[in-house]
């Protein structure tokens, strides 16, 4: 009888010792998911991001092939009048001139394909740098900004000269002279006046940029398939992205769609900024309806509260464009107005979508 | 039978008003806020092109408020719910005048006294100890703008889910709430005496007006902390300076001289004061920037002469990232010790006129002086600090940490690979003297990454001694900085707890006791399967196994 006592204590103390030594020992703050965020990552699926992303990115790298096939083709003319760009227009006019509104035309599909998933690019860290090459990075050596080196066919390289949808748009309608071919301007509509985009895109920019920025979206496709949408991804690119409005609303007032001829602006000229607001928060409603069901957890009216004020960001956004599309021209004073009014929004929203994130343990990126 | 009836409608009348009050009005002040901050910029927007639309706009802002705030704000805060009522009133002047400046003011007021009330809601509704009411009123409040590269924090928010929880006392959130909704304000504040500017270079005399009143309503929502820090005269002068400021905006007078005399009643203030925490931290990156200052200016100096540049630039960085730290504490140096702190001011200023002297190469300081001005600096600071400030903290060493990787990247981009490399080393001599060996104790795991993005590491991406070694382009250096930055983030937070001795002893003696159990179990197995007949003969050199290592001949 004893003995069984004994064996009882002594089986008694080896399972305090097994309780004991399978408890974690106290460390400051463990390496591990903080319980609200380790209870939600499985409930959540962001699978509609990244299905949006793809949708998108597949359909970019579609266009920038039809580019890039379009700026090899007009280098290999150009090439064949060994670059003397009189005889090159003087040969075909009218080929060449198809030849540039195409690649106008096909810009002018991916450039809204790329706003369309700018939101969730430039917002996701691990996405973020292929916003900068694509459409955010800046001019020359602005190392906070860098966008990419473009090598032209005859060896010279362009050190950074601008974000690649900039470059080309830079090229294809001429705001950037050096971009153009000097002293030749084509009379497309043949009304005997000099309009704007009446120029020739420099063949070996206009090819190099288009094969680079070819292979960037390829690059990015691929990333993006690689890419699993977290939590934190979610909520970095809305905090990230939803405070942008005033950049984008100060480029739309510097722009020509506000400030017309006297506008020395490079970028933007041919699809008003706007448009691209729109785009940039369509893709940004996605990402928050995906979080939505998350956000509703910690506080169901708010949740809805955050859905309505991004659609209602959106609407102001849509409603300024169409007055713009009606012919409206806004004075750079109302413009600002506009741009304030759209950031103080902006602001409120992304306030709310950090005290979610906050409340949830989940980290919003740097 | 009647009466147990009769309880229980009183029971369900007690508890149901509650649930379903506080549930249809959760939304409404934060939704009523948003909605009259429209339809007001809608009125300014129509001013000039439709002025009927204009008033009705201004109406519906009124009949908003009214319905949704009037009540509590009214009852509660007085003050506020005063001023709002006649910025309404102001509104509608300014529509009927086709006043745009006027309507700016007006707007401007009432959103401002509208923050004003909602911030004094919460901090009554939290110290009645009403959690799900401050909550509501939180959600009427600003936060300082976001950026690409900022994010708006959520201190106050969380105080409150850790007052529900019973984490925090009610003094204790109200410290959170105050700091967070203070900083927010005076950042705003800020922000639309900056926009202020902007506005007057590009003659938008709405916008110009609109600040000017931001800023004044911003102050209005500071004024107690000012006066308290302050006292009462102080404020009423700055009420003054503020309120001529919007008066000159308003009515198309050059801003510049109230302008100045608000930056002027500005000087030094800081309305939410320092934690703790950020305070030793402070303390932490003064101690450490001041004293690689001389470091790196005697490296720039060769025989009397400049021959590094770089090296002057980064002694003026670190110097600047002293005088930020400094100017920060001040305030609270002065209370304790007004003539050393000002003789601080005077060395810091003096430190100043060496390092700028140099990298204009007008005059060269000896290294000598530079380090003795230095010294005395450090000195001065040292006997006005707490000694709590001066036990260090480890989050100053990652702030010059990455001080000095932003050099390392700026030197690579300039091609200096030596400098960089003198940089990188810098850096990581940091980490290796302070929080390495914290981090190596709670989170070990975390020790390698770091040492190969630091040195050699040929994972991806590279380490930087080896691309720093392999004159890498700029860009690949980025990227490996990301990733180091990345990793000392993470670092950062896993040795930022306050761990007591007591704990960190603890928490080894559990490990030990833990490989020490285990390995028993093993043992015990093992003889156990040991236990049949023909097996017998191998327990013995079992045990001399087992003894062997605890043996003296080990």
């Amino acid at each position: 009888m004893a003995s069984i006592r004994n064996s009882k204590s002594i089986l008694a103390v080896l399972l305090l010792f097994l309780l004991t030594a399978c408890v974690q020992p106290a460390m400051p703050q463990a390496e591990t998911a903080p319980p609200a965020q380790a209870a939600t990552e499985a409930a959540t699926d962001l699978a509609g991001i990244k299905a949006y992303l793809l949708e998108k990115a597949t359909a970019l790298r579609e266009s920038t092939a039809t580019l890039r096939a379009l700026g090899d083709e007009y280098y290999t003319l150009a090439e064949q009048a060994s670059f003397d760009y009189e005889a090159f227009w003087a040969n075909d006019p009218e080929g060449i001139q198809k030849l540039v509104f195409d690649a106008r035309a096909t810009w002018m599909v991916a450039s809204p394909l790329y706003e369309q998933m700018e939101g969730i690019v430039a917002g996701t860290p691990s996405l973020a740098e292929f916003d900068v090459i694509l459409d955010a990075g800046g001019e020359l050596e602005d190392p906070e900004n860098a966008a990419p080196y473009v090598t032209l066919p005859d060896g010279t390289v362009l050190r950074r000269p601008g974000n690649l949808f900039g470059v080309l748009e830079s090229t294809l309608w001429g705001t950037f002279p050096e971009f153009t071919v000097p002293d030749l301007q084509p009379d497309y509509d043949g009304n005997g006046t000099v309009d704007f985009g009446e120029i020739l895109p420099h063949g070996g920019v206009l090819k190099s940029a288009a094969d680079t920025m070819d292979s960037y979206a390829n690059e990015l496709f691929v990333a993006a398939e690689a890419w699993t949408p977290t939590e934190s991804d979610a909520f970095t690119a809305l905090v990230v992205m939803v405070p942008t409005m005033s950049e984008y609303f100060g480029s739309w007032r510097d722009s020509r769609f506000v400030t017309g001829e006297e506008s020395t602006q490079a970028d933007f000229v041919v699809i008003s900024r706007l448009a691209d607001i729109q785009d940039i928060l369509g893709g940004l409603e996605i990402v928050y309806s995906e979080l939505q069901p998350l956000v509703a957890t910690v506080d169901d009216v708010q949740s809805t509260q955050i859905a309505t004020d991004l659609g209602e960001l959106k609407t102001f956004v849509t409603d300024v464009y169409a007055q713009e599309n009606d012919g409206k021209r806004f004075t750079p004073e109302e413009a600002d107005l506009l741009g304030i009014e759209a950031q103080n929004r902006a602001t409120a929203i992304t306030g709310q979508i950090s005290q979610v994130a906050a409340q949830l343990n989940i980290t919003v990126q740097e | 039978m009647c009466k147990r009836l009769s309880a229980l409608c009183l029971l369900v009348l007690l508890l149901c008003p509650t649930g379903v009050s506080a549930q249809a009005t959760a939304e409404l002040p934060a939704q009523a806020a948003e909605a009259l901050r429209a339809a007001l910029f809608q009125a300014q927007f129509q001013i000039t092109s439709d002025q009927a639309g204009a008033l009705a706009q201004v109406e519906q802002a009124a009949t908003t408020y009214r319905a949704a705030w009037s009540a509590p704000l009214g009852q509660s805060v007085p003050g506020a719910h005063a001023r709002i009522e006649q910025g309404f009133v102001a509104a509608t002047s300014a529509v009927q005048a086709q006043d745009a400046p006027a309507l700016a003011v007006a707007r401007a007021r009432v959103w401002t006294a509208l923050l004003d009330g909602a911030q004094q809601l919460v901090l009554q509704a939290v110290a009645a100890g009403d959690t799900a009411t401050a909550q509501r009123w939180l959600a009427v409040r600003e936060f300082r703008h976001a950026t690409r590269f900022s994010r708006p924090n959520a201190d106050g928010s969380i105080a409150l889910v850790h007052l529900r929880d019973g984490t925090l006392t009610i003094d204790e959130t109200l410290t959170a709430l105050r700091a967070d909704l203070l900083d927010t304000y005076q950042a705003r504040l800020t922000e639309a005496l900056h926009d202020l500017a902007t506005a007057d270079e590009q003659s938008f005399a709405a916008r110009l007006a609109e600040q000017a009143a931001l800023s004044q309503g911003y102050f209005t929502i500071l004024l107690p902390a000012y006066e308290e820090q302050r006292g009462q005269a102080a404020g009423a002068t700055a009420s003054v300076a503020f309120a001529a400021l919007t008066a000159a905006t308003q009515t198309g007078q050059p801003p510049e001289a109230a302008l100045a005399q608000v930056t002027a009643a500005l000087d030094g203030f800081r309305a939410a004061p320092l934690s703790p925490q950020e305070q030793r931290r402070r303390a932490g990156q003064l101690l450490r920037f001041l004293s690689l200052v001389p470091v790196e200016y005697s490296r720039g100096i060769r025989n009397g002469v400049v021959a590094a540049d770089l090296e002057i630039r980064e002694a003026i960085t670190f110097r600047s990232g002293a005088e930020a730290a400094f100017r920060d504490l001040e305030n609270l140096l002065t209370a304790r010790d007004p003539a050393q702190t000002a003789t601080a001011s005077t060395l810091l200023g003096q430190l100043d006129q060496y390092l700028t002297a140099a990298s204009q190469h007008s005059e060269v300081a000896d290294p000598a002086t530079v380090e003795a001005a230095s010294d005395q600096l450090l000195a001065t600071l040292q006997a006005v600090m707490p000694t709590e400030w001066l036990q260090g903290d480890r989050s100053a060493d990652f702030d010059v940490i990455a001080a000095a990787l932003d050099q390392m990247e700026d030197a690579a981009r300039a091609g200096e690979y030596e400098l960089a490399e003198s940089a990188r080393l810098e850096a990581y001599a940091i980490l290796e003297s302070g929080p390495e060996a914290k981090l190596a104790a709670f989170a070990p795991q975390r020790v390698t990454p770091i040492e190969d993005l630091f040195w050699y590491g040929q994972g991806e991406p590279q380490g930087l001694a080896y691309l720093i070694g392999q004159k890498a382009d700029d860009g690949v250096i980025a990227v490996s900085r990301k990733a180091l930055s990345e990793q000392l983030a993470e670092a950062q937070r896993l040795v930022s707890g306050n761990v007591a001795p007591g704990a960190i002893m603890s928490n080894a003696a559990l490990i030990v006791f833990r490989e020490g159990l285990e390995a028993v179990l093993i043992l015990a197995s093992l003889l156990a399967s040991l236990r049949v007949g023909e097996r017998r003969h191998l327990r013995r050199p079992l045990w001399v196994g087992l003894a062997w290592p605890c043996s003296p001949l080990y």
